[in-house]
């Protein structure tokens, strides 16, 4: 039976000085298996493993990392769709502080996901069941809320590694986009004047890795685009009249 | 208008001026125009190819700008070492300064040999 040479990254804070990749060696399953399952594998042999995972299906979010230089979901991720030849190179998500092996710190992308107040703003009357939209209003948001929060495409983001501070990054700005986007939100003055400093959008060159490794298929950067778009051109009196 | 918002027109006109004005440079060469009696004697000349150097200046400040605030951080030079990332401020400063005066002495220099 073939081996698999698995290059985990390893660091325990409190008794490893550096990180360090550990290479693990295991058969190769006869059945073609996700990254977390081999993680669970690597776990029976050595259990100081660590990494995050929740739902096990692509839902949670939880289990973003480094997948042989690509960032992706361990659970929805075959393992053959990324071996290049018997090898697989694990590691954390690049660009945010290692607690301790494939766990990181996201305190730096809630951070940016919090700035973008991500809940609709309509302080009018509420309705007395709810605020309804019309089916292509509605269509509108398709592509948009559909996103986990797993931190693959902002992590991925050079931008967003030299400033995860000022920038927003892809994932929080296509929720920002999501609630610009959203005919019942009534903060689109607000909002856009939040992200019309030169950091928060504007340092999107757009390089596109947000869309190659979105788990969901989602495309940020034409969400980022649109954010510009109105920053630009003032759409938020377009989408005024369009209400209207 | 915010600053965002400037900086991102200034870049994108300024660049399609700078096609513009190659364009302009092209046509001259092609008709056999693109000679030095002509630079000093076209007016319209010597005006677009001051605001070609102007706006070369604010297209320049703006991508080095940006260089220096992704690269020339705390955080970005604190990754070779904390020694380099505590002087951060200062390198990107000192950065600044430098390319700003070089744009300034170029400028300068740009405008004296078209004017005068």
């Amino acid at each position: 039976m073939s081996k698999l040479e698995i290059s985990l990254y390893r660091y325990n804070p409190e008794k490893d000085k550096f990180p360090y990749m550990k290479t693990y060696n295991v058969d190769k399953p006869s059945r073609d298996i996700m990254i977390l399952d081999l993680l669970h594998l690597l776990k029976e042999s050595d259990e100081s493993i660590s990494y995050r995972r929740s739902c096990r299906e692509g839902v949670c979010g939880s289990d973003g990392m480094s997948i042989n230089g690509k960032n992706g979901l361990a659970c929805i991720t075959p393992i053959s769709s990324v071996l290049k030849g018997n090898k697989i190179e694990l590691r954390p998500l690049p660009g945010l502080p290692v607690i301790r092996d494939l766990v990181v710190d996201m305190s730096e992308f809630y951070a940016q996901y919090e700035k973008i107040k991500p809940f609709l703003q309509n302080d009018t009357t509420a309705p007395e069941q709810e605020r309804l939209q019309s089916p292509a209003d509605r269509d509108k948001l398709d592509g948009l809320y559909e996103c986990i929060l797993c931190a693959c495409c902002s992590t991925s983001c050079p931008s967003f590694w030299w400033n995860p501070d000022k920038f927003v990054g892809p994932a929080a700005l296509l929720q920002a986009y999501r609630f610009l986007a959203d005919t019942r939100d009534l903060s689109t003055d607000e909002r856009l004047e939040d992200l019309s400093d030169p950091f928060s959008v504007y340092r999107c060159h757009g390089i596109m890795n947000c869309v190659s490794v979105c788990p969901k298929s989602l495309n940020p950067n034409k969400a980022i685009g649109e954010i510009k778009s109105m920053l630009l051109k003032n759409k938020k009196n377009i989408i005024a009249s369009e209400r209207a | 208008m915010n600053l965002g918002r400037l900086f991102w027109y200034a870049q994108r006109y300024s660049a399609l001026y700078f096609l513009v004005f190659v364009i302009y440079l092209e046509f001259l060469y092609l008709s056999n125009q693109l000679n030095f009696i002509f630079f000093e004697k076209n007016i319209l000349f010597k005006v677009l190819a001051t605001l070609f150097i102007l706006l070369a200046n604010i297209h320049g400040f703006i991508g080095l700008w940006t260089v220096g605030t992704d690269y020339l951080t705390k955080r970005t030079l604190g990754f070779l070492s904390d020694g380099l990332g505590g002087v951060a401020n200062t390198i990107r400063k000192t950065y600044e300064f430098f390319f700003v005066a070089i744009g300034f002495a170029l400028t300068i220099s740009y405008f004296y040999i078209i004017w005068f």
